[in-house]
């Protein structure tokens, strides 16, 4: 693949490299054809939609694949981004379209999968997390929690991943999410009520 | 908001300094509240925990080699789409040409010359002539021009020569040997057909007639030379 740089004409290196960090003078570089720029983007944001992504469908390929699926169409639709939103805000925008559908279908995998082992692979599909200091109790809760969390509908996890996992504010979210911020804030709170029913019999705790 | 709600918001930490503190006069005799309250608060700090993930493998080389071969599935399909049509294009332009070919060989036919067809050669071969194979042929006209079917007779072994000539000029129970019988047979030839046919008839050169008979000296088929073609059948 062909690769370019774009140096723009009469501006001095300082100046180029200076602009050319705005994820905006990214965009646009790469827009005309300079992916090195839209390099420099992946490796910017491939962490925070992996994230995301893994939060959503909590398994290291499929997380994975939905990050390579949200750059190739960020890539294919750069010229469909506007400005005047955030580019972190588009990505994720993307990868929330094209994550709600990994969930649901890794969402029954994972069913299914269970139930064939007897809830024997239920600790594989938690995650990765590797913290042997943890007490016992906390472990015991916090698996109760990913548990949980995955057991929600895609819906409600998509507001709690963004609200409480990435922390994203509510004007945010509300792009995101295609809705107003007071919509946005809804949504988290009935997914949090939605997520303490969930969790309780998991720890033991009776539902109010 | 309800109690439960209004719980969640202070648990999660959602609530501006003064709405915290409104709650914390209200609620403060409410131990109920205040457990509640902590369950979202350890909810909220476990979730942050969850932020620990396994590092992404993904790497450049492999989001070039996605989005090159999403660009090669995309060129594919548009270029899919205009071969789709190719075969229709080309159907079109195949009947468009066959229908003018076709009409520029019905109308522009060569001139026949006569004695191409004493120059066919006597192949005794089997043809097996689908009974419609001409169909209707047309009737001779001045000047004769041959058609594409007359050609065929003219091309034709003298087998398939006969057959088609005696479907043209066909006379039921007879069958025709050679042109002149065709005048003969043909009680309703017309004067310029029988005008036309007569020379070709006149024309033929001299032909040698081997025979299934052995000359008795020497064994070898005999042969016998003929002036023309006129009064010899062809045929096994």
């Amino acid at each position: 693949m062909r690769v370019n740089v774009h140096m723009p004409a009469g501006a001095s290196s300082l100046d180029h490299l200076l602009e050319g960090d705005s994820d905006d003078a990214l965009v646009r570089r790469a827009r005309n054809g300079d992916f090195l720029a839209f390099e420099r983007l992946f490796e910017r944001y491939r962490t925070l939609v992996y994230r995301y992504a893994y939060q959503m469908a909590p398994r290291r390929d499929d997380a994975e694949d939905v990050v390579q699926e949200v750059f190739v169409r960020a890539y294919q639709n750069l010229h469909r981004y506007r400005d005047e939103a955030k580019f972190t805000t588009w990505l994720l925008r993307i990868a929330t379209n094209l994550g709600t559908d990994r969930a649901r279908m890794s969402q029954r995998r994972q069913n299914l999968e269970q139930q064939e082992a007897g809830g024997a692979l239920a600790w594989m599909t938690i995650g990765d997390v590797d913290d042997p200091v943890q007490n016992l109790e906390a472990e015991r809760r916090k698996e109760a929690l990913r548990k949980a969390l995955n057991a929600l509908p895609v819906h409600h996890r998509t507001v709690i991943v963004l609200r409480d996992l990435e922390e994203r504010e509510y004007p945010e979210m509300a792009e995101i999410l295609g809705c107003t911020v007071g919509g946005a804030k809804l949504r988290v709170l009935r997914a949090r009520r939605a997520l303490r029913d969930r969790i309780a019999p998991l720890i033991g705790e009776e539902n109010r | 908001m309800k109690k439960r709600d209004q719980a969640i918001q202070y648990g999660f930490d959602e609530l501006s300094d003064d709405e915290m503190q409104t709650l914390q006069a209200r609620y403060q005799s409410d131990p109920e509240f205040a457990k509640e309250a902590s369950r979202y608060r350890k909810i909220k700090h476990d979730l942050a925990s969850m932020r620990d993930i396994p590092e992404c493998q993904l790497s450049v080389d492999r989001l070039r080699d996605a989005i090159f071969k999403s660009e090669m599935k995309s060129r594919r399909g548009s270029l899919g789409s205009s071969i789709t049509w190719a075969p229709l294009g080309t159907l079109a332009f195949a009947a468009l040409a066959w229908f003018v070919i076709g009409k520029t060989g019905s109308n522009e036919g060569t001139v026949a010359k006569p004695t191409e067809l004493q120059n066919i050669v006597a192949k005794n071969d089997e043809v097996v002539m689908p009974p419609d194979f001409l169909g209707e042929l047309p009737a001779y006209s001045e000047p004769y021009h041959a058609n594409s079917s007359e050609r065929i007779i003219e091309a034709a072994t003298p087998r398939k020569r006969r057959v088609l000539l005696t479907r043209r000029f066909a006379v039921p129970g007879k069958q025709v040997h050679s042109e002149r019988d065709i005048v003969a047979l043909k009680p309703d030839v017309q004067p310029h057909e029988q005008e036309h046919l007569e020379p070709l008839v006149a024309k033929s050169g001299p032909v040698v007639v081997i025979s299934d008979d052995q000359n008795s000296e020497n064994g070898a088929a005999k042969a016998n030379e003929v002036e023309t073609t006129s009064h010899v059948v062809f045929g096994g």
